[in-house]
């Protein structure tokens, strides 16, 4: 596949209309053909980046429909590197949704996903949320924050540059191509399962 | 909400498309679709990719279904038939999971693709278009064919479980997948996690994949969920998410493990399953403990056995639902988690507080809270069996939701509007489900025998246009207006595919605009310019009987074949009553057997099922069945006189078991009084069927001996998989179950020749070896018995077998 040294899986979350796709869209500025999320349920993007002088690629996970869902489960983002979790600025609702969205992630508190919690629309002016009152609960649930305009393009390479640069150093530290985050190892010669021999 | 099937579905189907394969410069693409109205671009698109998922060569009719996910995660199926004799796939799109019927109504829809006349398709299309989807446990009608055919569909009961053998998914599943491999996709599934099935076959995968959803009930997988992954879209393999994909075995050689990360995966084929996880330990063990108890006793297992078992093992891990529900007059019903756990045994309270996270279980409550909040109660499957689990709690909870009703009730809102729109058989029906679920394999097999029923009346040679599901005519409820209406869907034409040989459209109000082919697609096309017309009426195909009957016949068998001769007296009876045979105990009995040979007693078995089924009633109806109505000679003369031959005595070697091992090896096990015989013969240097034939016969042929005698048959005591004979590890096993099915079951060339037994011309030795494997053992000449006898490539003589047939006239 791709010269790249390191794989890494983002994942978007958040209510309905808040620019999850525009902003993933406008990093990746359609480098990867879009459109399968209409038909699968699920769409990603790809990004390769550099960092330092490594090739890192991020891909950038979109699920349709996860509004349905009242809070995100583990489940949900037990295999991602970072989660994203975004609201409008320009509508408090999607603000009040977050606690719901995190509730979760506050009880698995050993989870090594990286958090980011991501205001966009900062070019609409009926700002809703302030600055300030999102940063403090970022601060508060131990998350990055950052503000951004998909459709200005603001803060958006940031963002997920940020993000690569983060998940580099975590994976030079355990010194292992993080393909995986494998957080819920468990033993693996289970005694039922005694047909789980086959290797490919 | 979170259920992922449409409510209010108003059409039948959505789409109809015809697909043109990929060649090596385009993809494949939508030659034609009905309505024409339906202008969903995206899924337009998607289809093909979904109808030809990789390259693949397809030796045989092939259905399959995949699952396409909208912007809300509703699915809409997309069902799909590949005939090796035909240039195209065809689909169609339903927003309703009924896999059986939308396969029928492929098979019907390729039928009418190559009538005569232009119009029978699209009148077809149209009709079941336009027709008012039934109320639930009702059928739909549709007649076609100028109202010489009727089409029917049952709308499925609410909440009915899945049953083997009616439901071909879950038989599959079963079939390919042993009940502990089959617990641990389902604690897998459970705990969410990344799960790949994979096969070499479409039909299988998709089978397998919608199965272990169904299993679940009554949660509903809330993830990525895609039956049949085309190449294309490999990438999403990766996905971080939970997710269930079928993974053609093609497709998941391509892919970096890697790179996929931790992932279950099940092999259908080899019926395997690899995972990182000890899941089904991390069930609470009593659950696990009774679920396997449930599932290793066989003979439960017909019918929604296998649904059921899964069911109450949910029950008892979730069904404590009810002791947390919270009821306040005047407010919706809530559902408080801590008193969940607490109210719990405290050996299920860790895996109760996991489940608590998980989205599957999160789905489940709110879905039981809006049935509650919107006054259909507790009424579907899952709470009539935790009511079976628990009475107790069931009476007193009922007694409060009735209070709480009442206090709604009062209010006069919306709630009692939504009451009386709701109000509904659903309690009802679900008692019946389970009383006709009770009766287990007898009601299964009244199911088979009506079936048998239906097809020997369809095959009656005085109803050649018989209906599908009776051989009387029925009125048609569908007024013959629908009809009138199609044309106003169709566009006019405005380009056509190639004049003369158009793409199996033989209705040019159903041409629409597209792209000229290019050069190569073209070549396509000749094939289709002497393709024989038969006149209008067209004959269509009686296929679900055979599916179904392949189906049951398929069923895994765990316990050897041995286990029949238990019961000996009873077959010796059987074989007593049914005619004058001269068989009787003493001389029935087999003599010990060779060394090579498995038990002998297997054996004989076997044979006093070929035996008798070869004069059963049933199985007289069954070989009709395959056939069209110009069977000349009675069939029941030449079944009857079967049993005359007195096979048992007599010293010459009949088939006792043969057919195709996976590598198209004819196989046989001939047996005479005193001793069985492996051979292995070669490929018939012949195949007589023809390019395309007027009528394609889609029907799975296969053997039916095994199930022919309703009151003999036991497939739970025999078993396909325990045994290998020791001469070729490629022989398939023997056992009550032929070995035919796993290769002819797709085999369109047997299945063609069913139609071929009055046609000297080419009687092929394909041809005899099926009536053999029907039971009917006619008198092996002196020569093909020498020939057998002498060993390996011995090939019987095609004459004999047609001398045989002719003195039935």
């Amino acid at each position: 596949m791709d010269d790249y040294k390191f794989l890494f899986k983002v994942v978007l979350v958040g209510n309905a209309g808040v620019g999850k796709t525009c902003l993933v869209r406008r990093f990746t500025q359609g480098l990867f053909p879009p459109g399968q999320g209409a038909t699968i349920g699920v769409d990603f993007m790809i990004k390769t980046v550099e960092v330092g002088n490594e090739k890192v690629k991020l891909q950038i996970w979109d699920t349709a429909g996860q509004e349905r869902f009242r809070s995100i489960t583990q489940s949900y983002y037990r295999s991602a590197h970072a989660l994203i979790l975004v609201y409008d600025i320009s509508c408090q609702p999607t603000f009040d949704c977050l606690p719901d969205w995190l509730r979760e992630i506050e009880e698995y508190a050993s989870s090594k996903v990286l958090r980011v919690l991501v205001g966009n629309k900062i070019d609409r002016d009926d700002r809703e949320i302030p600055t300030q009152v999102g940063e403090e609960f970022a601060e508060r649930h131990n998350m990055y924050f950052l503000e951004t305009s998909a459709k200005e393009s603001d803060n958006v390479e940031r963002l997920f540059m940020q993000i690569a640069e983060d998940l580099m150093k975590q994976a030079r530290m355990t010194n292992v191509p993080r393909y995986d985050p494998n957080n819920y190892n468990v033993d693996p010669a289970s005694q039922d399962s005694g047909c789980c021999s086959r290797l490919n | 909400m979170s259920s992922r099937i449409r409510e209010n579905v108003k059409h039948l189907f959505e789409c109809f498309c015809e697909v043109v394969p990929p060649s090596e410069d385009k993809d494949a693409w939508v030659i034609q679709q009905y309505p024409d109205k339906y202008k969903d671009l995206e899924v337009l698109k998607a289809v093909p990719k979904f109808a030809y998922p990789y390259k693949f060569e397809n030796a045989v009719i092939q259905h399959y279904s995949f699952v396409l996910t909208d912007l809300e995660s509703k699915w809409t199926f997309g069902f799909c038939r590949h005939d090796p004799k035909s240039e195209t796939a065809i689909v169609v799109l339903s927003y309703l999971p009924w896999h059986q019927s939308f396969y029928k109504f492929l098979d019907t829809t390729a039928v009418l693709m190559h009538s005569s006349r232009t119009e029978d398709l699209s009148e077809f299309l149209s009709s079941l278009y336009y027709t008012r989807i039934s109320e639930p446990g009702k059928k739909i009608f549709v007649t076609f064919n100028r109202g010489q055919n009727t089409f029917a569909v049952d709308v499925p009961r609410p909440f009915q479980l899945p049953s083997i053998p009616e439901n071909r998914n879950l038989t599959e599943y079963y079939n390919a997948v042993d009940t502990n491999n089959m617990m641990i996709i389902f604690a897998s599934m459970l705990y969410e996690r990344r799960i790949i099935f994979t096969s070499k076959q479409l039909k299988r995968l998709s089978a397998c994949v919608q199965s272990a959803n169904d299993i679940i009930y009554p949660m509903i997988w809330q993830h990525i969920f895609i039956p049949v992954l085309p190449l294309s879209l490999i990438d999403y393999l990766l996905a971080p998410m939970p997710f269930l994909i079928g993974v053609p075995d093609e497709v998941l050689k391509k892919v970096s493990r890697s790179e996929i990360g931790e992932v279950v995966i099940l092999d259908a084929d080899s019926n395997t399953v690899e995972t990182p996880f000890d899941d089904l330990n991390n069930l609470p063990q009593d659950v696990i403990n009774s679920l396997r108890k449930h599932l290793r006793n066989k003979s439960a297992l017909l019918g929604d056995g296998v649904s059921r078992a899964f069911l109450r093992a949910l029950v008892q891990l979730i069904g404590g639902y009810r002791d947390a529900l919270k009821f306040q007059p005047r407010q919706k019903v809530t559902f408080d988690e801590e008193k969940f756990i607490e109210t719990r045994p405290v050996a299920l309270q860790p895996f109760l507080r996991e489940m608590l996270n998980l989205q599957i279980f999160q789905q489940f409550i709110e879905e039981r809270l809006t049935m509650l909040n919107t006054g259909r109660g507790f009424s579907d499957e899952f709470e009539f069996e935790l009511e079976n689990y628990s009475a107790k709690s069931g009476s007193k909870l009922k007694q409060q939701y009735k209070e709480w009703t009442s206090s709604m009730k009062k209010e006069g809102t919306a709630f009692l509007k939504s009451v009386k729109d709701k109000a509904n058989p659903a309690m009802k029906s679900a008692v019946k489900t389970v009383k006709d679920g009770g009766k287990g394999m007898k009601s299964a097999y009244k199911g088979i025998r009506s079936k048998l029923k239906e097809g020997h009346s369809a095959g009656e040679p005085h109803h050649p246009h018989s209906m599908y599901e009776s051989g009387k005519p029925r009125s048609a409820p569908s007024s013959p207006t629908t009809k009138r209406k199609t044309l106003s869907d169709f566009t006019a034409p405005v380009a056509s595919y190639k004049k003369d040989a158009s793409l199996a459209i033989k209705n040019a109000n159903l041409q629409r605009s597209y792209s000229p082919l290019s050069p190569e697609s073209q070549s396509l096309t000749p094939d289709l310019l002497d393709t024989p017309r038969s006149g209008s009426p067209i004959e269509i195909p009686r296929i679900d009987l055979m599916n179904e009957m392949q189906d049951l016949l398929q069923l895994k068998l765990d316990t050897p074949p041995v286990d029949r001769s238990l019961k000996p007296v009873r077959s010796l009876e059987n074989i007593k009553s049914s005619n004058s045979s001269s068989a009787s105990p003493e001389k029935w009995a087999l003599p010990p057997p060779r060394p090579t040979l498995p038990s002998m007693s297997s054996l004989s078995s076997t044979q006093s099922r070929f035996y008798h089924s070869s004069h059963h009633r049933d199985t007289r109806n069954l070989l009709q069945s395959p056939q069209d109505e110009s069977f000349e000679s009675p069939p029941e003369a030449a079944a009857r006189k079967v049993p005359q031959l007195d096979v048992m005595n007599s010293s010459k070697p009949f088939v006792v078991a043969g057919g195709r091992t996976e590598n198209g090896d004819p196989v046989f096990f001939l047996a005479n009084k005193s001793q069985v015989n492996v051979v292995k013969l070669t490929p018939p240097a012949q195949c007589s069927t023809s390019r395309r034939k007027p009528t394609d016969v889609t029907e799975d042929l296969i053997c039916l001996d095994t199930a022919s005698d309703l009151d003999d048959f036991d497939p739970l005591k025999s078993s396909s998989s325990s045994y290998s004979t020791p001469t070729d590890s490629q022989v398939p096993p023997m056992s009550v179950l032929n070995p035919l099915y796993n290769s002819s079951y797709e085999n369109h060339e047997i299945m063609s020749n069913g139609t071929l037994i009055h046609n000297t011309s080419s009687f092929s030795r394909q041809d005899q070896d099926l009536l053999q494997d029907y039971g009917l053992h006619f008198n092996f000449s002196a020569e093909t018995q020498s020939g057998f006898d002498s060993g390996a490539s011995a090939e019987p003589r095609r004459i004999n077998t047609q001398k045989q047939w002719t003195k039935f006239d």
